[in-house]
């Protein structure tokens, strides 16, 4: 052998060595840009995501907050630049024509709402206590027919032209409002509104034409942003102007890499100090998606709160390398469901879709690849008063794959069949493996699964919507209010019944809870169509609802995390000064 | 991470012209011209050669029929079943029961890797013989009968080898959608033109030589020019480009997978295992070195067996 031989020999080592080292360092820009073109293509995305502390929820549940609170630290300072990072972003900031959560956090902060989610350490992460945000009180008519909100007073729209600064008033709402019923993806949230009226300056009148129990809870919707009459009435780029009353003004913007703010110098409300908010000065919110890349610049200080979720293992090291830093986990708002497709065969039968449930190991599942988590039932458990308590859920959703195989066996499938699962992986890759695990365990009882991964917009823009699958799994947005999540799926022809569920007994239980303004009432109502939709529909097959986690620098005080979109309540966070 | 010039004709060598015309007398490399008989023992003997002369590439024969055997008796050969997941523990180190631990799933990483290979080398195979039918079949063409045929051809072979090779694939691959059949289709593209390329080449001198002139003047139709005069003649170079294109095949295979455009999530593939095992380094080291391992020892093997083979079938390198 000569020289010559061993010298290619080394090269082609190291050739490789730098291989596998490219591998590990993780950097994987290709999937940046697939993910990132997916989300600018689709304006009208909205479910949850995989790697993203979206909406999270729970008084009661409330996990291990162990941010800002703990610390109990003292008076606000002001200045200071925020960094956030977040998986991915969106070509689209347009409130009314973009449902996605990542127009809703980009947004969150420069628009806002008649009335908003309490925020602070006494206020439970997913507690949805509304607070007065632009309205400052509001009025419901004994026949629950006529909503009177009576609007703050000398609120300054961002001093930008065409609106420049002038003074917010009732027909900005109207305008929002109108714009909304008309072309806005949220219109279901003020269904029933039959017309908008303002009296004076400061009034707005809604008149329905029957009593819409989620009303006031809508308008602290993260959907129900006010912006100025002129985006509407001059038609300007709702994706290229940015004028809101909120705390932070969108200064500039390049999709998929930056967005930042600045604060909004007329802004409002007033800080401890007497001065008005915000403490901080300027926030970017940058995007980051590589796993490792994120927690390198995290530990190195470059992040001040990351949004991005990481896989349990990593968690855990990061946990012990940056003890210091604050780390919290709650109970995420949404779940991962198991579309059943029940135009088709054998997926039409109860007792197949039932066999389905029983075949999958959400403990498992969950405790293997989210690290913990719990199994929700249709309403999310985040929202506490409306969902089944834990334990009903885990008794109406056991595994057990022996009497899945008997009852596979009953509607005349004893050797199981072949079915095809759709999925997409711009879910990140913890759903994934989700998918893979589910897969495997539908095979365990003879349904031989083959998984179509999909790019989103076919899996969100046409196979899923139309309903053209066996089945389907993958997570499903995280709504903040109960008739979303089952009015909007379940009932015949509803825009989210992507099932072909049609049951009349379920329509009629979902058309009366609609009309029960007593909350007691309606919760109860609500937890009856669970336990029917469980035990005679079985369909979306609720899988998990994991935990979701934001982590955040030791120096970043006074933020208290709610389920809602859009940084609820960063206008009372301060960084602390390097010391 | 090639080791050949696509352009360059492999073999650098002359044409080899006189095989045909003067049976039994080959003038192929000198070994095989001092051995008379019948092609079988030609072939052993120059088999006996290879393995005196190339060492290296002899280890690296074993190494690829070693890995052709652990794909086919991949089922036999596994410990366990490659997707079953482990329901209790997760990320296992190797032990006695998972020699090379488990992966995020809990799923046993010496199975997977063993199943791996059959995609690896599906792909590599189906690929290089696709695109040494095509492009030797349109080199041979190009070249034996110029003008604008050639010049078609060639612009064609100049735009596709313009882009760099990855690039190109992923782009395709992205277009198709993950699947093993369509990395076949991408790489088929983006390798056939180096094939087309080196058979031009090589038809070209065949065509000028004497005995081509003479079988013409004898009345030999084109397609029996090409076919008993050109085609073997491009055989040598075409073949160790193939052992070379094999190699980088599976690398490419493995990129595709790695940025999640080639084989499916559920078929245990190298280039996934790698993309996959990557997310978890820091705790799970056995994720990323295995599959990394049987990925870097694959293509080598297949890089030294490819420049072995040019060294064996190129007469001006004998030593």
């Amino acid at each position: 052998m000569t020289t010559k031989k061993w010298i290619r020999l080394l090269a082609l080592f190291s050739v490789f060595a730098l291989f596998v080292a490219a591998c590990g360092g993780g950097s994987d820009p290709d999937e940046d840009a697939t993910t990132d073109d997916t989300v600018s293509a689709e304006g009208e995305e909205d479910e949850d995501f995989d790697d993203r502390a979206a909406a999270q929820q729970e008084g009661e549940d409330e996990a291990t907050q162990t941010d800002a609170s703990d610390e109990g630290s003292g008076d606000p300072v002001r200045g200071g630049h925020l960094i956030i990072s977040g998986p991915s972003d969106i070509g689209n900031l347009d409130p009314i024509t973009s449902s996605s959560f990542n127009t809703q956090y980009r947004i969150g902060r420069v628009y806002q709402k008649l009335l908003t989610f309490e925020t602070g350490p006494e206020f439970g992460y997913t507690q949805n206590s509304l607070k007065p945000e632009l309205a400052t009180d509001w009025e419901i008519s004994d026949d629950n027919l006529t909503y009177t909100f009576t609007l703050r007073e000398g609120v300054k729209w961002h001093d930008v032209a065409p609106v420049s600064g002038r003074e917010f008033t009732s027909a900005d709402v109207k305008a929002t409002f109108d714009a909304i019923l008309a072309e806005g993806h949220q219109a279901a949230l003020l269904e029933r509104v039959e017309s908008v009226e303002t009296p004076d300056d400061y009034t707005v009148v809604l008149n329905l034409s029957a009593p819409f129990a989620p009303l006031l809870n809508n308008m602290a919707n993260h959907f129900m942003w006010i912006l100025p009459a002129e985006a509407f009435e001059e038609g300007y780029d709702r994706n290229a102007t940015f004028i809101g009353t909120g705390p932070f003004m969108l200064t500039e913007r390049e999709v998929d890499v930056v967005t930042k703010y600045e604060r909004h110098p007329g802004y409002w409300e007033m800080g401890v100090d007497g001065e008005a908010l915000p403490y901080l000065d300027s926030m970017d919110f940058i995007v980051m998606n590589d796993t490792q890349q994120v927690i390198a610049a995290f530990k190195a200080g470059e992040i001040d709160l990351v949004t991005n979720g990481f896989p349990k293992e990593l968690r855990t090291q990061l946990m012990a390398d940056f003890p210091e830093a604050q780390y919290g986990e709650w109970i995420d708002a949404g779940m991962g469901q198991v579309g059943v497709n029940m135009n088709r065969e054998p997926f039409n039968d109860l007792r197949v879709r039932q066999a389905i449930s029983l075949a999958i190991d959400r403990e498992g599942m969950g405790a293997a690849i989210r690290g913990g988590g719990t199994i929700p039932s249709n309403v999310a458990p985040a929202q506490a008063d409306f969902a089944l308590p834990e334990q009903e859920r885990v008794e109406l959703l056991p595994y057990d794959p022996e009497r899945a195989k008997e009852l596979l066996a009953e509607a005349g499938y004893p050797d199981g069949f072949d079915a095809t699962l759709i999925a997409t992986d711009r879910y990140g890759a913890l759903y994934t493996q989700q998918t893979e695990w589910l897969v495997e365990d539908l095979k365990a009882i003879g349904i031989n699964v083959t998984l179509d991964m999909l790019d989103y917009s076919t899996y969100f823009g046409s196979r899923w919507p139309d309903v053209e699958y066996d089945l389907q799994f993958g997570p499903q947005t995280p709504f903040l209010e109960p008739d979303e999540w089952l009015r909007g799926q379940l009932q015949t022809g509803a825009s989210r019944n992507w099932y072909n569920i049609s049951d009349p007994t379920l329509d009629t239980m979902l058309d009366e809870q609609l009309g029960l303004t007593d909350a007691g009432e309606r919760a109860a109502a609500i937890q009856e169509i669970q336990r029917y939709v469980l035990e005679e529909v079985m369909n979306p097959i609720p899988v998990w609802t994991y935990l979701t986690q934001w982590t955040s620098a030791p120096d970043f005080q006074g933020y208290y995390r709610h389920n809602a979109y859009g940084f609820t309540g960063i206008e009372y966070a301060w960084l602390e000064p390097e010391s | 991470m090639t080791t050949v010039e696509p352009e360059a004709d492999p073999t650098g060598g002359e044409p080899k012209d006189t095989v045909q015309i003067e049976e039994g007398l080959s003038t192929l490399t000198p070994d095989q011209q001092a051995l008379p008989g019948s092609g079988r023992a030609r072939l052993a003997a120059s088999m006996k050669h290879f393995v005196s002369s190339q060492p290296l590439g002899t280890i690296s024969g074993m190494i690829i029929i070693l890995l052709l055997v652990a794909s086919v008796a991949a089922p036999l050969l596994a410990t366990h079943d490659p997707s079953a997941i482990g329901r209790v523990s997760q990320l296992d180190a190797p032990s006695t029961a998972n020699w090379f631990g488990t992966d995020e799933l809990g799923r046993d990483i010496f199975s997977r890797v063993l199943f791996g290979s059959r995609v690896s080398l599906i792909v590599a195979t189906f690929t290089v013989l696709f695109s040494t039918v095509f492009g030797t079949v349109f080199g041979a063409i190009s070249g034996y009968f110029g003008g604008w045929i050639d010049m078609v051809t060639q612009r064609i072979v100049d735009a596709v080898m313009s882009i760099p090779v990855l690039i190109l694939a992923l782009f395709i691959a992205a277009l198709l959608g993950g699947s093993v059949r369509n990395v076949v289709i991408a790489l088929t593209v983006v390798y056939t033109p180096r094939f087309a390329r080196v058979a031009r080449g090589e038809m070209l001198r065949v065509k000028n030589a004497e005995y081509v002139t003479a079988a013409e003047a004898l009345g030999a139709s084109s397609w029996r020019t090409i076919r008993k005069h050109g085609i073997p003649n491009l055989l040598a170079p075409i073949i160790i480009l193939s052992s070379l294109t094999f190699g980088q095949s599976i690398v490419a295979e493995a990129a595709l997978s790695f940025l999640g455009v080639g084989a499916p999530v559920t078929e245990p593939s190298w280039g996934m295992m790698l993309s996959r095992g990557s997310e978890y380094t820091r705790v799970a080291w056995w994720g990323v070195v295995f599959p990394g391992g049987a990925l870097s020892l694959g293509v080598l093997a297949f890089n030294l067996f490819g420049d072995a083979l040019r060294d064996h079938l190129d007469p001006k390198l004998v030593r």
